[in-house]
């Protein structure tokens, strides 16, 4: 998608997603500082976001996509670190094989690593009580992965809108929105199952009970 | 160390056999590209990328990704099992 966003928006979006980028640093350094038990946990977290956002997935109607990956990240720790650690990942794809982009990389960013988090981390905070760890990951991994897609839609019906008033721009991000919706629906279920699978072991694992789960940092 | 070296190459296999298999599918990137130029057909790509690797690069690249990762993943999965320090 280099080059796909109008400078306008490339600059735009760098601009939002800088400063949740800066705090999840900052979040993410005293986050390992912490203990050696959280440290271990970010890293398995961001290793979940390699690997699964490395997986090209063929879905139905004949296309493919990647999953986001980061639904651990965003129940373990919310939606800042997440936005850190997604950095890191788009840059690798970025440079290294030319998937996504430098001038995209701000409105990557923003939806992959802040919008999606938030909105899943948000509705995991809401079904949280009423759910096991592994229900709830589901929902949160499932929703930051739909929410990810749904904002990319909304940037680009911004950039490309099919009129010049607000219902120009809501009728392209619903057109953008359907062409990824046939082929993320089934990836998000997919990776609601593959983050609970992970939570519910470490949870096995005792790494951090229930109780801790619900705490966001 | 065995085990991860084994499990990262078992990941990395699986992203190579999925990328095989998905060669005939469209990305939906690219799907959003074309939708793009169907809808702004007088827009230009204002950027493109320095360098762009290969089918096989790629696929390569993106296994890599999905092995290294699933070795660090396996690595500090061992260590919060056979850890005994208390929950920080």
């Amino acid at each position: 998608m280099e080059g796909f966003l109008p400078p306008f928006w490339a600059i735009l979006w760098t601009i939002v997603a800088l400063p949740f980028v800066a705090y999840g640093a900052r979040r993410t350094l005293s986050t390992v500082r912490m203990s050696a038990r959280t440290k271990a946990l970010v890293a398995v977290a961001a290793a979940f976001v390699f690997v699964l956002s490395a997986l090209k997935l063929p879905s139905v109607a004949g296309s493919s996509s990647h999953p986001t990956g980061t639904g651990v990240m965003v129940v373990l720790f919310g939606p800042a670190i997440t936005a850190f650690v997604s950095v890191i990942v788009l840059l690798y794809q970025t440079v290294l094989l030319a998937h996504g982009g430098l001038t995209t990389l701000g409105a990557n960013v923003t939806s992959m690593g802040i919008v999606g988090p938030f909105v899943g981390w948000a509705a995991y905070r809401l079904v949280r009580s009423q759910l096991t760890i592994q229900q709830a990951t589901f929902v949160a991994a499932a929703v930051t992965d739909w929410a990810t897609y749904l904002t990319t839609s909304l940037q680009l019906g911004l950039a490309f809108p099919a009129g010049s008033d607000v219902g120009g721009v809501a009728t392209a991000t619903l057109d953008f929105a359907a062409i990824f919706a046939v082929t993320q629906i089934p990836i998000g279920v997919l990776e609601g199952l593959l983050a609970a699978a992970m939570m519910g072991y470490l949870h096995r694992i005792e790494t951090v009970s229930e109780r801790r789960l619900g705490v966001p940092s | 160390m065995k085990r991860l070296l084994l499990f990262g190459v078992a990941v990395a296999a699986v992203v190579l056999l999925l990328a095989t298999f998905g060669s005939g599918y469209t990305g939906t990137d690219q799907q959003a590209v074309s939708a793009v130029q169907e809808r702004a057909p007088e827009y230009d790509p204002w950027a493109s990328p320095a360098w762009a690797p290969g089918a096989t690069t790629e696929a390569a690249l993106f296994a890599l990704q999905g092995g290294v990762g699933a070795a660090v993943l396996g690595y500090y999965l061992d260590r919060l099992r056979t850890s005994d320090a208390p929950d920080a």
